[in-house]
């Protein structure tokens, strides 16, 4: 490889000749090597790797440990997962985010101990409640005085729809499934599945993606693009999100299988619906308005107003 | 390389066009040219990213989400951005060509097209206007004691107001 400034490319033999390195200006974090310019492939991806996973680089356990941390709390020590330079975000807490780095090297960069360690801690298992002295100072709580409430990621709301209903196919393994249907000519042209079946009732993370379909719940809700490496994921709130969510065949599917479950007299129905869709059960006025709602309309009108709701969506 | 065919001057602006292509030359005088549109893709799908997007590359906003981005909307019953697809279906690399990139989601272009407006707009042929409007209220019920518990989250209420701006966009179909 040879480095060209405005040098004409077409004769690249009068250009400098560049040798397989590490960055220079990163020589005050870790330190730089430089191999011979015949240096084979092999090698020269091995001493990038030895580079990148020395014990005296701190860049790179520290970036690993707030990517952990950031899928666990919504946010990073750095909210910037993916630049912990100049342009990056500070850490609000340099020392645990040090803490966390050195842990993994201890595990040998085992990311399950690292993982255990954060969810057994009391800032992660603390309640989201709200207290308005501490809001005042950090709004935000990116300090952490409360578990930051956060919307279920797209995955997150199409599995947890699945499974209140009663429809997840926990199948472990095998091909996936595909939520689109294409044609192939010169190019391929994709179309959403208006009537996903039970063979695409699996976990989310079954599903085979391709750079160039829409798949409605999923890149409605904010599924990054795929062909694009995404530290962090938009949050958006949407009409068409609504839209999706109300009129979807997969919400009414959803929503016919749950009333199908729910069995005893309307109110026992309700107080189950709301146990499997909420976690709680009903008021007395939520069970009178859902008993008015349901003795018009049904259980199937009451059950997609439920998959609808904020209380499923957010996690307070 | 050079083009092996001949160009020669059409029209009354003489404007050079390929022998290639005589149909399109005697159009030559309605047409405009972007001159500084050029890439160096020799292929269809990068190149119709990088007239949207400026990158042959996907994962950048196209030209339609910069403007929802930076411009908003005058209009609060209809999306800022549609992406209106040829009847033939869509054109190379599909959607990045009106993706939001990294922009919000929201800004991503709306697909409609002749044979099929916008989905899921309109209500299930199962449900009735009644059923649906009923259902709606016992939502928007639920979710406002729900947001009554939580007054400091602004998330809550947006996520109301978007179902009330998707009834709307019901309403005003494009």
């Amino acid at each position: 490889m040879h480095q060209l400034y405005g040098t004409d490319d077409r004769n690249p033999l009068k250009a400098a000749l560049v040798l397989p390195a590490s960055l220079a200006v990163l020589d005050r974090v870790t330190p730089i090597y430089e191999l011979p310019a015949d240096a084979s492939e092999g090698e020269r991806r091995l001493a990038l790797a030895r580079w990148i996973t020395r014990s005296d680089n701190p860049l790179t356990p520290r970036v690993l440990a707030n990517r952990v941390w950031h899928y666990h709390f919504g946010t990073g020590i750095v909210d910037t997962p993916s630049d912990f330079g100049f342009l990056g975000g500070r850490p609000t807490h340099p020392e645990l985010l040090d803490y966390l780095a050195t842990r993994l090297l201890e595990n040998g960069w085992h990311l399950k101990p690292l993982h255990r360690e954060i969810l057994l801690s009391r800032t992660y298992r603390q309640s989201a409640a709200y207290h308005i002295e501490a809001a005042r100072t950090d709004k935000d709580a990116r300090l952490l005085w409360r578990y930051p409430p956060r919307r279920l990621d797209a995955e997150q709301l199409r599995d947890t729809m699945l499974e209140v209903s009663g429809q997840l196919d926990r199948r472990m393994g095998g091909p996936g499934f595909r939520l689109y249907r294409f044609t192939q000519n010169n190019v391929s042209t994709y179309f959403p599945l208006d009537e996903p079946g039970p063979e695409t009732y699996r976990r989310a993370v079954y599903h085979q993606n391709a750079r160039a379909s829409i798949v409605d719940v999923l890149n409605d809700f904010d599924l990054p693009d795929i062909a694009f490496a995404a530290p962090r994921r938009a949050q958006t709130t949407t009409p068409l999100q609504a839209l999706t969510l109300l009129n979807h065949r997969f919400t009414l599917d959803m929503a016919a299988a749950l009333a199908a479950q729910l069995t005893g007299s309307t109110t026992e129905k309700i107080t189950a619906a709301y146990t499997r869709v909420l976690q709680r059960t009903p008021s007395v006025a939520e069970c009178n308005a859902a008993s008015d709602l349901i003795a018009r309309y049904g259980l199937t009108a009451f059950c997609r107003a439920l998959l609808n709701s904020n209380e499923l969506m957010f996690l307070q | 390389m050079k083009s092996p065919w001949a160009f020669a001057p059409a029209g009354r602006s003489g404007k050079m066009i390929s022998t290639l292509l005589p149909h399109l030359a005697e159009q030559v005088d309605d047409m405009a040219f972007i001159h500084s549109m050029t890439s160096r893709t020799n292929t269809h799908g990068p190149g119709c990213t990088n007239m949207n997007t400026c990158f042959s590359r996907e994962g950048f906003p196209s030209a339609g989400a910069w403007l929802s981005y930076a411009l908003g909307s005058l209009n609060e019953n209809l999306p800022t951005y549609i992406a209106i697809q040829d009847i033939r279906g869509e054109p190379p690399n599909g959607k990045a060509n009106w993706g939001n990139g990294f922009l919000p989601a929201e800004h991503q272009g709306v697909t409609l097209a002749a044979q099929q407006s916008l989905r899921n707009l309109a209500r299930p042929s199962s449900i009735g206007a009644a059923e649906d409007k009923a259902t709606r209220a016992f939502l928007e019920r639920i979710n406002s004691e729900h947001a009554a518990m939580h007054p400091e989250s602004d998330e809550l209420r947006a996520r109301m107001a978007s179902y009330e701006l998707a009834a709307r966009m019901q309403l005003t179909p494009p």
